[in-house]
């Protein structure tokens, strides 16, 4: 099931607070089509508790989960069909 | 002419500590109210009190300082605009709920809906004493269920289906009760200590959690005040609002059988036993 995917942008919220990590999500999709892929780098804790789940309730399908390192995740969403920019 | 207070309490009318004049309460449910009829309430403010709205602690309105010869011209006008006058004294008050599904993303029942039909069907119902409601949709409990005399709090059983699974963690990560772990590649839960919170459900970006089960958690004899009294849980999850109204039939019931005169519910169970009150709610 892990076909491989080409991300189009990549974003790192690992050094930010909530609201900010949504937040620059957020504005990362944003810039992004429908059907793009972004990269999203986090940290286990908080961001890990607010951000997919956000990521999801806007939409956007997240591909693949994974631990890049002790405690930092990245996580390839493709960004909805019907999300509003 | 002699006042009859106890009649303005049962419409609504709180008598202030200056003669003559009343806090009027109005019928609100669940805290929501038609902009149009904000309106409407404050131009009547201004025409019949001093110009100001009070928010009560229960999500209502009052209208402060209404002097007893404008009682019943206050009571029609509001009529027409279709807002009906509160209750006070010993009967079913003012049912609050948090916004719930249709605005809450951790919401798991439709409050608003559930407050009006509550609403519906029992407010104003004479009992041993006041007797309040809330409806909340999640564990997180904003309309604090736990301090009501009957509170509901939606509730789901996850359930885990390891279809698409990655393994990400993030399900153990958002668990607040430690019910999930991953051992060995292999996901578990122990429903014993799931709070019932659905943030698996919520969160999992697989979807492989899944509400196996969506209902109520009902709460027994909360109340605040001089002496407060945490709420006793009901067992189980209650699976149909058909069924809830029937705890609700049966825990009413009890209380005018077994509740002394002017006796809050959460000290009739004190003095009766939960255990009558629970035997009581699972007879046929």
């Amino acid at each position: 099931m892990s076909e491989e995917v080409n991300v189009d942008k990549q974003v790192d919220i690992t050094k930010d607070v909530c609201p900010f990590t949504f937040v620059k999500v957020k504005i990362a999709l944003d810039g992004l089509d429908s059907g793009n892929i972004l990269e999203v780098t986090l940290n286990k804790g908080e961001a890990m508790k607010n951000v997919p789940r956000s990521i999801k309730d806007e939409g956007h399908k997240i591909l693949k989960i994974q631990e890049v390192s002790e405690g930092v995740f990245s996580l390839i969403v493709r960004k909805g069909a019907q999300a509003t920019a | 002419m002699a006042i009859d207070y106890k009649v303005l309490k049962e419409g609504g009318f709180m008598r202030q500590k200056d003669a003559g004049y009343f806090s009027l309460r109005l019928h609100i449910v669940g805290g929501q109210i038609d902009a149009e009829k904000v309106i409407k309430i404050a131009e009547l403010s201004k025409k019949y009190g001093k110009g100001y709205l009070h928010l009560t602690t229960r999500q209502g309105i009052e209208i402060p300082f209404v002097h007893l010869e404008n009682v019943n011209a206050i009571k029609e006008e509001l009529a027409a605009y279709g807002v009906k006058t509160g209750v006070c004294g010993p009967r079913v008050r003012t049912v609050v709920a948090c916004q719930g599904e249709q605005v809450c993303p951790r919401a798991m029942i439709d409050c608003e809906g559930l407050a009006d039909k509550i609403d519906e069907k029992y407010y104003g119902k004479a009992l041993p004493h006041k007797f309040k409601f809330s409806i909340t949709g999640c564990p997180a409990g904003c309309a604090k269920p736990e301090e009501n005399d009957l509170g509901v709090q939606g509730a789901i059983v996850p359930h885990y289906d390891a279809n698409q699974c990655t393994l990400c963690g993030i399900c153990k990560e958002v668990c607040y009760c430690g019910a999930i772990d991953i051992i060995d590649d292999e996901v578990t839960c122990d429903l014993s200590l799931c709070n019932n919170c659905g943030e698996c459900v919520m969160n999992c970006p697989m979807d492989c959690w899944l509400p196996k089960i969506r209902g109520y958690i009902v709460f027994l004899g909360g109340k605040m005040g001089k002496k407060p009294r945490f709420a006793d849980v009901l067992p189980g999850i209650i699976q149909s609002d058909e069924e809830l109204f029937q705890v609700i039939d049966k825990t009413l019931e009890f209380f005018i059988e077994h509740g002394g005169k002017r006796e809050r519910f959460g000290d009739t169970i004190d003095r009766v036993g939960l255990d009558k009150l629970l035997a009581h709610i699972k007879e046929e």
